[in-house]
């Protein structure tokens, strides 16, 4: 959901428009809960591996708690394929807001059962403290980003530092770490999903409940189903876009979002067809994959398990 | 030469043109319907409407709201005039970009849709409509009339060609100027007025003229649609590639609609060429493509008649060789070809000048009636070339083929192409000959008689050109790849000349093209 | 906005969890208080997350992408006229798709066609929807509320038109909502050029 929206907002910028605030509520909300479903798996992942198989259980079985409400709203749990340029494929469903409501208090209940289970465990401490140690100077030179780069003390954060939607009217404080070892990576990234909390309690209330969704252009959103069966304007404005893609004006664009494990960038160059010219991604996990090299040098073969989990790589950002 | 400003950019004109044309002419395209280069001026479709924004204003009283009072109130707005039909004078400023003109070229739009049918899923023109195209970057509003539209005739057969959809017609009447100023036949006429109004055929008659597939070349809209092509592919799969019709002497320059998913054919389309073929094309010629797809021999075969069995590449050619080493040299026969480009034919005529085969013979078709329109007399699309190729030595015909064999002068025979104007049993006295090699597209009478068949690659996947029957040379480029395995001609003689011993001279297109001029220069 | 930071500071360690065993009977006896709970504990007061799957099912929420169904008109036929949109959508480009013209006869001559072949591979389907948003006659759907049914051969996942045509919707119907005049209805107006206008 991250990534849809990220890549909507490049072509957007590209497009200068900006979609119905409505619409950025809904974005903002459904990418933060992305963010706690991808925080629950990291963590509890990187607990697994060390052995602690009960919170791993746990922290997933609130993240199918998030991915209901994803699958309620979008179709599908993982492979969303939600995020329109200039809007959402759907508004959001009637019981959107009440849904979420009952899932944070469930967030926080599985995030502070979490904390008693593992932050006490000798086991778990001396693995991850002093473990996987990155610092400032290599995560900058790096290019590292999201938490990886936060765990070393790095207060960047783009939902803060350059806002887009509506980041900016909302109350969240960036966690950041001491050393960039694991304990800092874990524990960043469980402070996030408090915050994320936070921002969608605030979004919540802030979200009017109607309104648009998509911006009102036949050349950039699928005009109305009723229309298209009906009417040839909306047919020809169908048809073109189905033919030929969505006419961006030339020139090029780079834009960035948080993305779940940090910066997620969308540069593309745009002949003004409708297929964009380039794109370039920038993934983040592909930055904070390299930089584990220096988180694992000098260290043990058994730590790599714990460090390659903090890192949280995701697979499909490093295949290029 | 004068000049005119058109939307702040300076454009020369010829006296008399219009502003379409010189904007035209200078690759800037006003919106338009009705108007076509090669046509005379309608000026009925309002779609090019522009402003003139020099010289005294012309002003036509109209009513608009107005927002304050509450009510409509006259006042005046420019006359607007069409691009198509306005002269182009020295200095005046047009604009085609302004509000006036906008507001115009939008209302036109939403006025030819209001009664179009919601067709886009089921239309062929779909992805080169202009209604589409127009809509997009002139109106993008959606519809505001509420009720039925207007419903007129669908699926009217025209013709053996032509599908004619009322509803859809814009009325341009761009189909009934072809018929009228290409074909010179005035088989289509329009009837009633208004939102009745349709296309309609001459009592008695069918749009049955050489030049039927034009009308749906140029109609602007899916109002005619090409009973070949229809239905078969969606436009925007298509991919476009640079041809010249392989039809008749003439060479018209063609657009060879392909899609590259299947590696198919599916339409040819006139390309503008002001010196050979304006933007016309005969339906004959439109449909060549055809032959592409059908009776193409893909495996190299020895043996004739039921004896006949495919063979690997290499085989072919050493089994062809041996049995052209097994000829005396004067009593071979290379036959030329004028389907084929000049570089095939050249690539055999050094073959048998390097044998020293000196019976040269030309296979050509026949059987076609040329026009004073477009349509050459000779339907083979390099009978020049050829001639060009053997380098001044005389072409004997394949009648003559025929006799020489029969008289025993000639025991052998390599001929390029399928194509010859004999049927089959004209060209029985060959299966007399041991060793006749054909180098061929498709299946055809040559390759029935040869003793060695090898297939070559056809017109679609070949770099070559075409001399046509004005002596002007046309270059095209390969469209599609050839079948695995397939060569093309020129490419198999240079092998086929490897495995006689002989060295031809040239290594690819470009080295046997030099050899092109030298045969040109000894030709005359 | 000034960044707001919030510096998390490693915790102490205390000689409790330096000896490990108190820390371990700690979480031990949290995961097992769960266990008795959720297996001997009162109704009310479980906290089971997951379902007994065979014999339990969760129903799929309203906008589930399911597997395609091909909606019909009223006759039976397939709504679909075959205008390859789903198929030029498809970033999987799972749908093959062969148009054909109805016979001079019918009465939807002229005005309709249909696809005579209509083949999804949903192995191949990455079921993002995008067929059936690029749909301009409501002929195509995901609304089936089921998923793909396995199967050990591939053949099995190539639905063919009659395949896609007998899958009926979530609510069990199987007809379009397409408003559509068609040739034939009361509605439509079905003008020829022997009626005139």
């Amino acid at each position: 959901m991250l990534n849809n929206v990220g890549w909507s907002l490049a072509v957007e910028k590209l497009l200068q428009i900006e979609v119905p605030e409505r619409c950025q509520y809904y974005r903002v909300i459904l990418g933060e809960l992305s963010r706690i479903a991808d925080h629950f798996t990291c963590n509890g992942a990187s607990a697994m591996e060390l052995g602690a198989f009960t919170p791993f259980l746990w922290l997933l079985k609130v993240r199918d708690w998030v991915w209901d409400i994803l699958e309620r709203e979008t179709g599908a749990r993982m492979t969303h394929s939600f995020g329109r340029i200039g809007g959402m494929a759907a508004p959001p469903t009637a019981s959107f807001k009440d849904d979420v409501r009952q899932l944070i208090p469930e967030v926080h209940k599985v995030v502070k059962e979490t904390e008693i289970m593992l932050l006490r465990n000798r086991i778990f401490l001396d693995r991850m403290q002093g473990v996987g140690v990155l610092t400032k100077e290599q995560a900058l030179s790096y290019g590292v980003t999201g938490p990886v780069a936060r765990s070393t003390g790095i207060p960047y954060d783009v939902r803060k530092d350059h806002p887009y939607m509506v980041y900016d009217r909302f109350d969240f404080d960036v966690p950041i770490g001491e050393d960039g070892d694991n304990w800092d990576r874990f524990m960043v990234r469980l402070e996030e999903i408090r915050q994320s909390v936070r921002i969608i309690e605030q979004a919540i209330e802030q979200m009017p409940d109607d309104g648009p969704i998509n911006v009102d252009d036949p050349r950039i959103v699928y005009p109305d189903k009723d229309e298209v069966y009906t009417t040839i304007e909306a047919t020809i404005a169908h048809f073109k876009l189905v033919m030929e893609g969505l006419r961006t004006p030339k020139g090029e664009v780079y834009s960035f979002t948080e993305g779940g494990n940090g910066e997620l960038g969308f540069h593309i160059v745009s002949d003004g067809s409708g297929t964009p010219y380039r794109v370039r991604v920038r993934p983040p996990c592909w930055y904070n994959l390299a930089a584990s090299r220096e988180m694992l040098l000098g260290g043990m073969i058994a730590d790599i398990i714990p460090t390659f989990g903090s890192v949280n790589m995701i697979g499909g950002e490093c295949d290029r | 030469m004068p000049k005119f400003t058109l939307d702040g950019r300076e454009i020369s004109f010829d006296p008399g043109e219009t502003v379409m044309e010189a904007a035209w002419r200078e690759g800037i395209e006003i919106p338009h319907y009705c108007w076509h280069p090669g046509l005379s001026v309608a000026a009925n479709c309002r779609m090019c409407l522009v402003h003139v924004e020099s010289g005294r204003q012309m002003e036509m009283p109209q009513l608009a709201f107005d927002e304050k009072k509450g009510e409509y109130v006259p006042t005046t707005k420019p006359k607007l005039q069409p691009a198509c039909q306005l002269a182009a004078a020295e200095d005046i400023v047009v604009s085609s970009t302004n509000d006036e003109v906008k507001t115009a070229q939008a209302s036109v739009q939403e006025f030819l849709l209001l009664n179009h049918p919601v067709d886009c899923p089921i239309c062929d023109q779909a992805g080169e409509c202009k209604l589409q195209d127009y809509y997009y970057e002139h109106q993008a509003t959606l519809k505001r009339k509420l009720t039925e539209p207007v419903h007129k005739p669908k699926g009217v057969r025209f013709g053996p060609t032509i599908i004619y959809d009322a509803e859809r017609c814009i009325m341009c009447t761009r189909c009934i100027r072809v018929c009228d100023e290409v074909a010179k036949d005035h088989v289509l006429d329009m009837r009633e007025r208004g939102n009745k109004n349709e296309i309609v055929l001459a009592p008695g008659r069918e749009l049955d003229h050489r030049y039927t597939l034009m009308t749906e070349h140029v109609c602007p809209v899916g109002a005619l649609t090409s009973q070949d092509f229809r239905f078969k592919a969606r436009v925007w799969f298509l991919k476009s590639g640079q041809g010249v019709c392989t039809g008749c002497a003439t060479g018209c320059n063609t657009h060879v609609d392909y899609d590259p998913r299947y590696g198919k054919v599916y339409r040819l389309r006139p390309r503008d060429n002001a010196d050979v073929n304006k933007y016309w094309m005969c339906d004959d010629g439109m449909m060549t493509y055809t032959r592409h797809d059908t009776d193409r021999l893909l495996m190299p075969t020895t043996g004739r008649g039921d004896e006949r069995m495919p063979v690997g590449e290499d085989e072919a050619l050493d089994l062809a060789a041996e049995k052209l080493k097994a000829v005396d040299a004067s009593k071979l026969a290379v036959v030329l070809s004028a389907q084929h480009t000049t570089e095939d034919n050249l690539a055999l005529a050094k073959l048998a000048a390097a044998l020293g085969a000196d019976q040269l013979y030309l296979a050509a078709l026949g059987g076609w009636e040329g026009d004073d329109i477009l349509r050459s007399d000779d339907n083979n699309p390099n009978r020049a070339g050829a001639t060009q190729a053997a380098g001044g030595v005389t072409l004997k015909s394949v009648d003559d083929l025929l006799a020489d064999a029969q008289s025993g002068a000639v025991q052998g025979v390599v001929a390029l192409g399928w194509a010859s104007a004999e049927q089959l049993e004209e060209l029985a006295p060959l299966t007399a000959l041991d060793g006749v090699v054909s180098l061929t597209s498709h299946v055809g009478a040559f390759p029935a008689v040869a003793s060695v068949a090898i297939p070559v690659a056809d017109i679609f996947e070949i770099d070559g050109s075409f001399v046509n029957d004005k002596s002007m040379p046309q270059a095209f480029r390969p469209v599609l790849a050839p079948p695995t395995g397939v060569d093309p001609a020129w490419k198999t003689i240079s092998a086929l000349a490897g495995k006689l011993g002989k060295d031809l001279g040239f290594q690819d297109l470009q080295s046997l093209r030099q050899g092109l001029s030298d045969a040109v220069e000894a030709a005359q | 906005m000034a960044v707001e930071v919030k510096v998390i500071k490693k915790p102490g360690r205390t000689i409790a969890e330096q000896v490990y065993i108190p820390e371990i009977a700690k979480g031990l006896g949290f995961a097992m208080g769960r266990f008795f709970k959720n297996t001997f504990g009162p109704q009310a007061k479980k906290e089971i997350a997951t379902v007994k799957y065979p014999e339990e099912k969760v129903e799929y929420p309203e906008r589930f992408r399911g597997i395609h169904r091909l909606t019909q008109r009223t006759d039976g036929s397939p709504r679909c006229v075959a205008c390859l949109c789903c198929s030029t959508a498809c970033p999987a480009q799972c749908i093959y798709i062969e148009p054909a013209e109805y016979d001079p006869d019918d009465p939807r001559y002229g005005y309709e066609r249909y696809p005579s072949v209509f083949m999804i591979d949903e192995l191949r389907c990455i079921f993002c929807g995008y067929c059936v948003e690029a749909c301009p006659c409501d002929a195509i759907r995901m609304d089936t509320g089921m998923h793909m049914p396995p199967s050990t051969q591939r053949e099995h996942f190539l639905y063919d038109k009659e395949t896609l045509l007998s899958i009926p919707g979530r609510d069990g119907s199987y007809l379009t909502a397409n408003p559509r005049h068609e040739p034939g209805d009361p509605t439509h107006p079905g003008v020829d050029r022997e009626r005139g206008h």
